[in-house]
């Protein structure tokens, strides 16, 4: 489903290279956790998939389905089915959430050639995300994450894949802020979106997400390349022992 | 300089054609000496610094007749009492309860009306253009707790130059949508308003300046009021239209405890340009205000905010807030705000603060990556900086007909 070929990307502003010969393939079905110390390029990869400016990618390619997405910007790649679930959700003043819900399934089926849902089947759907995902109908009223807490924004963000049925999610640190329960939630919300058609991405810096949405891989980034690969017990490896025999041992 | 007044139609044979007894022509007679030893005013003078009257006002090729192309328009809610400024002005109104409203021509023909045909300062520029033209509008009263349900819609498309009176005495409650609607947006006009509103002890009032002349139009406008104790006015400001406009709106805070909450949302584009000038003053114990500013500026279009508060000495325990925030789009556009505080009390609380800034990037990477295309992405964040304005608006029907309008007008922008 994903292919990341030898991917070198850059900041634009002051050329920094953050991305230095990424692979990394994920199939359908697949759910692959991205694991790593703090600056090796975790987020800056969530960044490069959403298709965020200020970024350059210089060599390589992502391909998705087997097609290249790096002449798609974020609004068509969402539509072709990829999601980012942000780490710090943006806070949106003045448009109710659920307006911002309508208008993004509406958008991202016009893209899609589909038909717009009718208001009373898109309020069905939301009603039942709603509920399964523990939220109140109220907060959707609001404007979107505008005073929502850590959880809520979080929650949201799950609530948003749930409705826009992406084929291949990315979770951005969407355990940080959370306590465990929200986490659980959280976590149940992903697990309920597995299917052998949809992939998921879980970039995270500690196991304890691991533990409730378990990973068929597990991936060490560090300086913007993946240096080792393995099954979910890597994770639990990193976690007693840290990244620094996984760094050695690449060196 | 003689020849914009006089092709303005401020000529002494002219003036004569108006309605107006003796008392009343000579009121205009007045105006009209005022304005040509004066002039309009230039940027020298203060008020009007950011505003050069004398080079931006363009008389139109010719003055259309105020009837020409006028249509009674359907009111904007349904439902509503339309008040025109023609002769239909009473229709609808004859024999309702707890309201009386007369045709203010009748004020010009008694002779009434000549003792308020005055300026109210030495630059009321405005004042006097409309003072000296006026040939149309209405007075309104409403009887001490007579509470309408149904907006009052003051339609001015039958007349150029308008003068309104509208007193909403002790324990009422009203909303007055005063619109101004180009009858055709090939013709170019000059329009004058001035308004004068009371609100009695204890009364609510929503009123709303609809603006929506034409690409092509000059607007001035002025709007007064007066607050009595415990008065609360919800007035916002929609300017969507117009190329030469300048809406003034002096309000005075005279009861303990009056509030005012004052939006105004200015849309601009092309080459328009659009200046809103406040003077308010806090003249009692306890009175409350919130003045918020939200402006678009696209293309080469210029906006001005001028807000002025003043505290006066005794006016403790005042909460006055004022803000300014623009979306500047364009690297051609402009956009001047010029806050003022005068505080003569020693117990208040007053902020005032200005932005001007392009829409947050994050925001619109935000919204892409759900699947929502850039511009429309833009225009939903547009829309909801000036959505927060329409809260305040407890009739939801008003608050929809004017986000339809500005989405509509955010729709020609692309």
């Amino acid at each position: 489903m994903l292919e990341i070929r030898n991917l070198h990307a850059r900041i634009a502003e002051d050329g920094t290279e953050i991305i230095r010969g990424l692979d990394l393939t994920v199939k359908a079905g697949e759910v692959a956790a991205i694991m790593g110390p703090n600056g090796s390029g975790k987020s800056t990869l969530s960044y490069i998939l959403s298709g965020r400016d200020g970024y350059e990618v210089t060599a390589g390619n992502i391909l998705y389905n087997g097609e290249s997405i790096l002449d798609h910007d974020a609004a068509e790649r969402a539509a072709m089915g990829i999601f980012l679930a942000f780490q710090y959700p943006v806070e949106i003043p003045g448009v109710a959430t659920m307006q911002f819900l309508k208008v993004a399934l509406d958008e991202q089926r016009k893209a899609r050639g589909e038909e717009e849902m009718t208001t009373p089947a898109f309020m069905q759907f939301v009603r039942e995300t709603v509920a399964r995902l523990k939220i109140d109908m109220q907060m959707l009223k609001r404007p979107l994450n505008v005073g929502f807490s850590g959880g809520e924004k979080k929650r949201a963000e799950i609530l948003q894949m749930a409705l826009l049925e992406p084929k291949l999610c990315v979770l951005d640190e969407t355990d940080s802020g959370l306590d465990i329960d929200a986490l659980k939630i959280v976590a149940e919300g992903v697990n309920a979106l597995r299917s052998p058609d949809r992939a998921v991405i879980v970039i995270t810096h500690y196991q304890r997400l691991l533990d409730y949405i378990v990973p068929d891989t597990v991936h060490v980034l560090y300086k913007g390349r993946i240096i080792r690969s393995g099954d979910k017990t890597l994770a639990h490896e990193l976690e007693a022992n840290g990244y620094a025999d996984v760094i050695a041992d690449a060196a | 300089m003689d020849e914009t007044l006089s092709s303005l139609g401020i000529s002494g044979p002219e003036l004569r054609m108006l309605p107006g007894n003796r008392d009343v022509q000579l009121a205009r007679a007045n105006l009209m000496q005022q304005l040509y030893s004066k002039g309009l005013p230039t940027r020298r003078i203060e008020s009007w610094h950011y505003t050069d009257l004398r080079s931006r006002l363009k008389p139109p090729p010719q003055q259309m007749p105020a009837s020409a192309g006028a249509t009674d328009l359907p009111p904007l809610i349904a439902g509503s009492i339309v008040l025109r400024t023609n002769d239909s002005i009473l229709d609808g109104v004859a024999g309702m309860a707890g309201i009386s409203v007369r045709n203010y021509r009748d004020a010009l023909a008694d002779g009434s009306a000549a003792a308020g045909l005055v300026a109210r300062d030495a630059d009321d520029a405005v004042g006097r253009l409309n003072g000296a033209l006026v040939d149309g509008g209405v007075t309104v009263e409403v009887s001490p707790g007579t509470r309408l349900e149904t907006p009052l819609e003051l339609q001015m498309n039958g007349s150029s130059h308008s003068r309104c009176k509208i007193a909403v005495q002790a324990g009422a409650k009203a909303t007055v949508i005063e619109r101004h609607v180009a009858p055709d947006e090939d013709d170019a006009r000059f329009v004058t308003a001035v308004s004068e509103l009371h609100v009695g002890r204890g009364a609510d009032v929503t009123w709303i300046i609809l603006q929506q002349q034409s690409f092509s139009d000059s607007y001035l406008g002025q709007m007064t009021f007066v607050l009595d104790q415990e008065a609360i006015l919800r007035l916002l400001v929609l300017n969507v239209g117009g190329k030469l406009v300048r809406q003034e709106v002096y309000g005075r805070q005279v009861g303990e405890g009056a509030k005012l909450i004052l939006s105004g949302i200015n849309l601009l584009s092309g080459a328009a340009h659009t200046d809103v000038t406040i003077s308010l003053e806090h003249e009692a114990v306890g009175t409350a205000s919130t003045i918020t500013m939200r402006n678009v500026v696209f293309d080469s279009a210029s906006g001005v905010f001028q807000g002025g508060i003043k505290v006066a000495p005794g006016a403790q325990k005042t909460d006055a807030r004022m803000a300014c925030n623009t979306l500047l789009l364009s690297n051609e556009g402009d956009f001047s705000a010029k806050p003022e505080l005068e505080i003569f009390a020693d117990d208040v609380q007053c902020g005032h603060g200005a932005t001007v800034a392009d829409i947050d990037h994050m925001q619109v990477h935000y919204l892409m990556t759900r699947g929502i295309p850039r511009h429309k992405a833009r225009s939903l964040l547009i829309k909801g900086f000036l959505s927060e304005l329409l809260v305040p608006i407890e009739d939801e029907r008003i608050a929809t007909a004017l986000d339809r309008i500005t989405g509509a007008w955010l729709a020609r922008q692309d």
